[in-house]
């Protein structure tokens, strides 16, 4: 729903600009000193589990952001029981599990990073994904004959299916097009979802974006924990802020990684536990 | 014990004199019958024997027995005397004619020309219509709240927007009603335009201090605007056509001297001109809005009279016919003025105020309505008793039913569930007892107190938090359900007013004014800007009302005159239960509205300067602000003072018109302020593939946008015309005539081939991607041209 502000937004700031004009202006900013930033997903999936750690960067900065690479990651159980640890590869400047394997649906989990001697740690639960029974496309012609509204041309794509947990639960669905990630900011924004104003079941369910002829469409279905969606969305409201009077002074994303050591000091960045359901499908001409 | 004493020893003292008789009636137009507000009837002879007109043209004052000559007038009226036997008590009515007046005698002003150094008014501004419709205007459109923003100590928030901000207030601390109905979304198309057509505006005057005991509700400011009556004596027409929009006000006689009846309606065409756009997502869009004004008016006697007056306005814009976004106001105003006595005066006032906005999302398989409103249901009672000629007694009460509907979302047969937000009902009620007393030729004052009460009432749910813990979802001990009509919480407390004018001599005068303000409604919106959406929410359970209290000092002095006019103002002001979102908190759709905010506390001072000339070829004035807002919450910017956005330090407004012939005028205007406070990122870092600024989020709002400073000019000339009845004339203006790219926003983000309007699929492949600071500047110079005519 927050979207729709954001919609009403674009487009008269589209009607707007016809009458604007836009340039690149230097301003000078203060620098602060290199905050850690932690971006992590580990998910149900057996595979070799990743978390990256590097530190932020002056803001007109061209250069990528140097990996922070004196930290000690453990994977634990809610118990405190260590069960996987994690060591930095130079190779692509990851923190990586030594053997791949698979978080467990419905179990808590605890990330613990100790970097400039401080203790952080994030807490996860990994919950059950929805299930996704049918997943089918309709060109733009099909859905105008069907009396739809339509923004553009090609195809679209809908999913049917169910919810699995009680309460109100939250997705981030990545939609790859021939192997390329859909990443751009809207699509980003168009990937965090919340089932707040939906049933247990879903029809015709749209997934963003449109497709052309031929493309080979890649789904990735992750749950998020509650704190992780809220992460998305003041993410995204920062993302989306242009600075304007129309837009709240910009904050930080409230990370789900506290500081034991300084909690004042907290990380930027997240962990995400997550189960995943992967789902393909090729957009074919229909006869 | 002691103040009642006191007062009484004021009225004794009146007491004391010889019997007197009263005269008393109404000041009007001849032309058109409309009552003159502010329009002066004294005893010619001794000047100080006499009063000003109030809002409905009524006057009443004594003169002891004997032969008298009265004068009436009004500025750009040509004075009326009468001569009169007082015998007894008499009611007489002035009829004033328009004065022809001379090149050098142009008068743009709407009160008496020595009512800055004379009335105890302070941090008060009347600002004539004509004057209003003098300023070039962005697209031409004359604008009423934007000609405020010229004023000392009313600031905007960006280029183009008609919030206001008043003495360090935030927007939706200002009052605005019209024909005394308030207003709650004052501004179209997301602020650009204020919803006032001047056409059908008669009177605009705006409190930002020493504010009367009869206005409350609201912290910072009171816009009081009212609307024509109509001419009842002959028919009228007028209008104009516009570069973005046209209007048309027809004013009917229904019985001549006693009824008319007043339409005017405005639209814009900016949707016809979408169509040419070459961006075929902009040319399938619906952008546009209208108003629609009516008043009737019906004159039974001099004892009494109603009006019924109402306002409709709504914008619409849609993308497609995926997504249509619509909203607006509906205004409704019953007054019955009755005279008791010809000193005792009842305005009675039944008013109702409407603002919804609503949604529709199309899309296949999650589209739905959502639809949001607020109503206010008003009863007022008005007397204004003219006691003696040293003093005038204003009391009334009023209360107002709320209802607050924040949303409603229905499936449009999707995927997206029915879901509706628990609605809000209170009542909010207030009397009031004010006096404006002369106590002698140099000490004036109007002293007085309301009482205000705000009662939350039920159906209702509240949260109860466990003690000691942040009000959060998880620390909920219980929830405490209330039945309809059930008082849910109960807030009230008294609101003095007090305003002193010490008159030096007839040319100097010092002013000096306190008054506590109670709101108990405010908008939950962490943004700068009004958005439609943003959410009204009622003082409740957890969410205590604002206080404001607000002292001014101030100099005032007239020149040449009173062709010349300067004041210079010294205000304080303190809130208590300011509210502001904690970082990263949404209200839109929260049912636990207390789990989003913190409270805390405002203060803002400053000095106001104004030099204003008011009659000759020449006319027009010249303010500074040299003011400090700032903010105090707990929970933001590590619980230290911050600044407000739009804090602006100096502000300063050059408005100049000037009369070449009788048919040829210019008028311009040059503002300068400083830079909006803004907060600046410190740092970068990538997050999901996306370049992000990092913050420090222990301050806000220290870095500073690029001052703001911008020329306008325009040019009227009166055409010639065939019939005398038909005057014409055409406006020729320009915005930002030097084309100052003042920012409307600031951005942080990447640009691709150093180019912020980079388009990759139109403008080639991306060679060079990096981090830049993204300047909008909104309207360059802008030229346009209004053609405007009257019927009469």
């Amino acid at each position: 729903m927050k979207a729709n502000k954001y919609k009403i937004l674009s487009l008269f700031l589209a009607v707007l600009l016809s009458w604007s004009c836009q340039e690149i202006i230097d301003l000078d900013l203060t620098q602060s000193d290199p905050k850690l930033v932690i971006e992590g997903k580990l998910t149900n999936e057996r595979i070799i589990q990743k978390i990256k750690i590097s530190e932020s960067i002056n803001y007109y900065d061209t250069s990528g952001l140097a990996p922070f690479t004196e930290a000690e990651v453990s994977l634990l159980d809610s118990n405190f029981n260590l069960l996987k640890s994690f060591n930095y590869n130079p190779e692509d400047s990851n923190y990586q599990s030594n053997t791949p394997f698979g978080l467990g649906v419905g179990q808590n989990y605890i990330l613990q990073i100790e970097a400039k001697e401080e203790v952080l740690e994030a807490k996860g639960i990994v919950l059950e994904n929805a299930t996704l029974d049918s997943l089918y496309y309709l060109s733009a012609e099909e859905l105008q004959a069907l009396g739809q509204p339509v923004f553009g041309e090609g195809y679209f794509m809908f999913v049917n299916g169910n919810l699995n947990n009680e309460g109100i639960e939250y997705f981030k669905l990545d939609v790859s097009v021939n192997d390329t990630l859909r990443n751009s900011r809207s699509d980003f924004s168009n990937s965090i979802l919340t089932s707040e104003f939906f049933g247990k079941e879903f029809q015709a369910l749209p997934v963003p974006g449109s497709f052309e002829e031929g493309d080979t469409v890649d789904l990735e279905l992750y749950t998020l924990n509650e704190d992780l969606y809220q992460y998305y969305v003041e993410f995204i409201n920062l993302l989306f802020n242009d600075g304007g009077v129309f837009s709240p002074p910009p904050v930080n994303p409230d990370t789900n990684i506290k500081n034991l050591t300084n909690p004042e000091n907290e990380p930027l960045g997240f962990i995400q536990f997550s189960s995943i359901q992967k789902r393909s499908i090729i957009i074919e001409k229909e006869d | 014990m002691k103040i009642r004493a006191t007062i009484f020893l004021f009225f004794l003292v009146s007491q004391l004199n010889a019997q007197k008789y009263t005269i008393s009636g109404y000041v009007k137009e001849a032309g058109s019958g409309e009552v003159l507000i502010g329009a002066t009837v004294v005893d010619k002879n001794q000047p100080g024997n006499g009063m000003a007109t109030n809002i409905y043209g009524y006057y009443s004052f004594e003169l002891p027995k004997g032969e008298y000559t009265l004068k009436a007038s009004y500025i750009g009226y040509a004075t009326k005397e009468v001569s009169v036997n007082l015998t007894e008590n008499i009611s007489l009515n002035f009829n004033l004619e328009e004065e022809a007046s001379s090149l050098e005698e142009v008068i743009v002003s709407a009160t008496r020309s020595d009512e800055n150094v004379s009335s105890v008014k302070m941090s008060t501004e009347k600002l004539q219509i004509e004057r209003i419709k003098s300023i070039p205007a962005l697209f031409g459109e004359v604008d009423i709240v934007k000609s405020l923003q010229l004023l000392p100590g009313v600031s905007t928030s960006g280029e183009g927007t008609s919030g206001m901000f008043v003495r360090g207030g935030s927007s939706d601390q200002n009052l605005i009603l019209l024909d005394e109905a308030t207003v709650y979304n004052a501004s179209h198309l997301l602020g650009f335009f204020s919803v006032f057509n001047p056409d059908a505006v008669k009177n605009v005057e705006i409190y930002k201090g020493g504010i009367p005991a009869k206005y409350g509700g609201r912290i910072s400011s009171i816009l009081d605007i009212q609307m024509r009556e109509g001419n009842n004596q002959e028919f009228e027409a007028s209008g104009g056509i516009g570069s973005i929009s046209s209007r048309l006000t027809t004013e009917i006689p229904i019985v001549k001297d006693k009824s008319s009846l007043l339409l005017s309606g405005r639209r814009t065409y900016a949707d016809v001109f979408l169509t040419f756009a070459k961006d075929e997502n902009i040319r399938n869009n619906t952008l546009y809005f209208y108003d629609l004004n009516t008043k009737f008016n019906y004159r039974f006697s001099d004892k009494d009279k109603i009006f019924v007056s109402g306002y409709f306005g709504r914008d619409n814009l849609g993308f497609q016919d995926l997504f249509g976004f619509d909203w607006g106001n509906s205004t409704f105003s019953t007054r019955w003025n009755h005279l008791f006595n010809d000193k005792l005066f009842l305005n009675t006032t039944l008013l109702y105020s409407n603002f919804d906005y609503g949604f529709d999302v199309n899309t296949a398989g999650s589209g739905f309505n959502w639809d949001s409103g607020l109503q206010e249901y008003n009863l007022k009672m008005d007397f204004d008793y003219f006691l003696n000629n040293n003093n005038t007694l204003f009391f009334g009460a009023n209360a107002i039913y709320h209802v607050f509907a924040p949303a409603k979302i229905t499936s449009q047969e999707s995927n997206i569930q029915d879901f509706n937000l628990q609605n809000d009902f209170a009542i909010e009620t207030a009397v009031y007892v004010s006096n404006q007393h002369t106590i002698s030729d140099k000490l004036s004052m109007e002293y007085g107190v309301r009482y205000s009460s705000f009662a939350k009432v039920g159906p209702d749910s509240v949260s109860v938090y466990a003690d000691g813990e942040r009000k959060r979802p998880e620390n909920e001990i219980q929830t405490d359900v209330y039945e309809s009509g059930e008082i849910v919480k109960y807030y009230g407390g008294f609101e003095p007013r007090l305003g002193i004018r010490y008159l030096i001599n007839s040319k100097n005068s010092l002013k000096a004014s306190y008054n506590r303000m109670r709101q108990y409604l405010q908008v939950a919106t962490n943004a700068t800007a009004g958005f439609p959406t943003d959410r009204w929410i009622p003082a409740d359970f957890h969410i205590k009302p604002v206080i404001g209290d607000q002292v001014a000092l101030g100099y005032f002095r007239n020149l040449k005159n009173n062709a010349w006019e300067i004041s210079v103002e010294g205000y304080y002001k303190w809130l208590q239960n300011v509210v502001d979102f904690l970082p990263g908190e949404d209200v839109l759709l929260n049912d636990r509205i207390e789990t989003a905010v913190a409270d805390g506390i405002a203060w803002s001072y400053g000095g106001e300067f104004m030099l204003r000339r008011n009659i000759g070829k020449t006319t027009g004035w010249l303010s500074y602000t040299l003011s400090r807002t700032q903010r105090q919450i707990e929970g933001v910017a590590s619980s230290e003072p911050y600044l407000a956005r739009y804090d602006k330090p100096h502000d300063i407004a050059i408005v100049v018109s000037h009369k070449f012939s009788e048919r040829l005028s210019f008028s311009g205007n040059w503002v300068y302020a400083t830079g909006a406070a803004v907060t600046f990122p410190q740092g970068r870092y990538t997050i999901n593939g996306q370049n992000i600024a990092y913050y420090d989020d222990s301050k806000r709002n220290t870095s500073r946008m690029p001052d703001f400073h911008r020329m306008d000019l325009g040019l009227t000339y009166e055409l010639s015309s065939r019939w005398k009845r038909y005057n014409h004339e055409i406006t020729l203006s320009f915005y930002n005539v030097y084309n100052r790219k003042n920012p409307f926003s600031i951005e942080f983000r990447q640009v691709n081939n150093n180019d912020p309007t980079f388009n990759e699929s139109e403008d080639g492949p991306i060679t060079s991607t990096r981090p830049a600071a993204v300047k909008t500047a909104l309207f360059g110079i802008i030229p346009s041209l209004t053609y405007n005519f009257s019927f009469n």
